[in-house]
């Protein structure tokens, strides 16, 4: 069971208590900051010290207080912390929100698409000449099959890749700028940007090399279905060869998956399988 | 950079870093003190508008850097997820695939 508490916003504690009350772990104990926040909440307010915490809070440099972790955010640093046990749950919370991939992948297109932008300036052959160039490279590298990870970690490199091209033709067209200080900008934002690629790169390499892969099979049939006896009629009557029956129908494996109609060898229905195991069971028995 | 005035007329130094103190070195007075002080405004002039650009261009790459964070911390956060959902765990930094223990892992 979870419990959050967020009383004044500024408490993040999340604990994993049992049915009978015991906590078992949690993941922000009360340290002496905690302590000493909460000895200050209970001295009595006054006015003085009201326009003194809004004189604190309406400061320009002042830091913003860190957003609430979402259940995925701390689920995955539990786990990170070695708490096994919650990957059930884990694994659940990624089959529910699939939202996040979504939400992660256009935050990535739009950043990809100022980059863009910035690159081909005012033109606009040289623009979508990149936009083709980097959705063929998201292609590559994600290959076919992919899986919603890998399509995202591909579109970062991608990303990575337009920026790098920014600060290299900016760069080359400055000749005469070396040693500038926009120069030595763009040279340290190329650098950094060519480690987050690299690094990037790495973790495609591992999801495509460690992470289970399901490979999907479209099984193609022909939509003429005739049960065999209705075969061996017809090429009776018209004296020509039987249509080929499901049993020896060409089957051919493609990538893209649709859907895969079941279909039964005995009776050459396309309506799902008919267990023949259960059949020999017995009525009552389950 | 400064005029100075020694005796009855103006001379211009130069300052100049040595080490940890900044000396001044004498340039001379007079036509040839004056063209040195101009170029020297110059290269102050440059050096200043260098300094603007590189700050302009670190105002317009600022909504991208934050673009590009959001992103890149999303995708760590499911990165990291999915590999542990996948039973996998990191190592020295290193992912590994967890020693599957049939009996226990298949049930879960």
């Amino acid at each position: 069971m979870w419990i959050w508490h967020s009383e004044d916003g500024s408490e993040r504690e999340i604990e994993w208590v049992l049915e009978n009350g015991e906590v078992v772990w949690r993941l922000h104990p009360l340290g002496t900051a905690d302590r000493k926040r909460e000895a200050k909440m209970s001295q009595p307010v006054t006015e003085d010290k009201v326009k003194e915490d809004k004189a604190v809070a309406m400061q320009p440099d002042r830091q913003k207080p860190k957003a609430m972790p979402t259940p995925l955010q701390a689920t995955v640093e539990l786990v990170r912390r070695g708490h096994r046990e919650l990957l059930p749950q884990l694994r659940q919370l990624l089959k529910q929100q699939p939202d996040v991939f979504q939400y992660v992948g256009d935050l990535g297109r739009q950043a990809e698409r100022a980059w863009v932008d910035m690159l081909g300036g005012e033109d606009d052959l040289l623009k979508e000449s990149v936009i083709l160039y980097a959705d063929e490279l998201k292609k590559s590298l994600a290959g076919p099959n992919a899986t919603p990870l890998e399509r995202l970690t591909a579109e970062r490199i991608a990303a990575c890749w337009i920026e790098i091209e920014y600060h290299r033709a900016w760069l080359v067209q400055h000749p005469q700028a070396d040693g500038s200080k926009t120069a030595q900008l763009h040279e340290k934002r190329f650098e950094a940007a060519h480690r987050r690629m690299e690094r990037t790169m790495m973790t495609l390499a591992s999801i495509k090399k460690l992470l289970p892969r399901t490979i999907e099979v479209q099984l193609l049939q022909k939509p003429t279905v005739t049960s065999p006896v209705e075969s061996i009629i017809g090429s009776k009557v018209n004296g020509e060869q039987p249509p080929v029956s499901n049993g020896q129908a060409t089957v051919q494996a493609t990538a893209a998956m649709t859907t895969h109609t079941p279909i039964n060898r005995l009776n050459g229905s396309m309506n799902g399988h008919h267990n023949r195991f259960a059949a020999l069971e017995p009525t009552g028995a389950k | 950079m400064a005029w100075e005035v020694r005796g009855h007329r103006q001379v211009y130094y130069r300052s100049r870093r040595q080490g940890d103190r900044v000396v001044k070195v004498y340039v001379g007075h007079g036509p040839l003190a004056e063209r040195a002080a101009k170029l020297d405004a110059e290269v102050r002039a440059r050096r200043e508008a260098d300094r603007q650009e590189a700050r302009r261009m670190e105002a317009t790459l600022e909504p991208l850097d934050v673009l590009r964070a959001e992103a890149e911390d999303g995708l760590r956060l499911l990165t990291l997820a999915t590999f542990f959902a996948g039973g996998l765990h990191q190592h020295k930094g290193q992912w590994r695939q967890r020693r599957r223990r049939w009996n226990v892992d298949l049930a879960q």
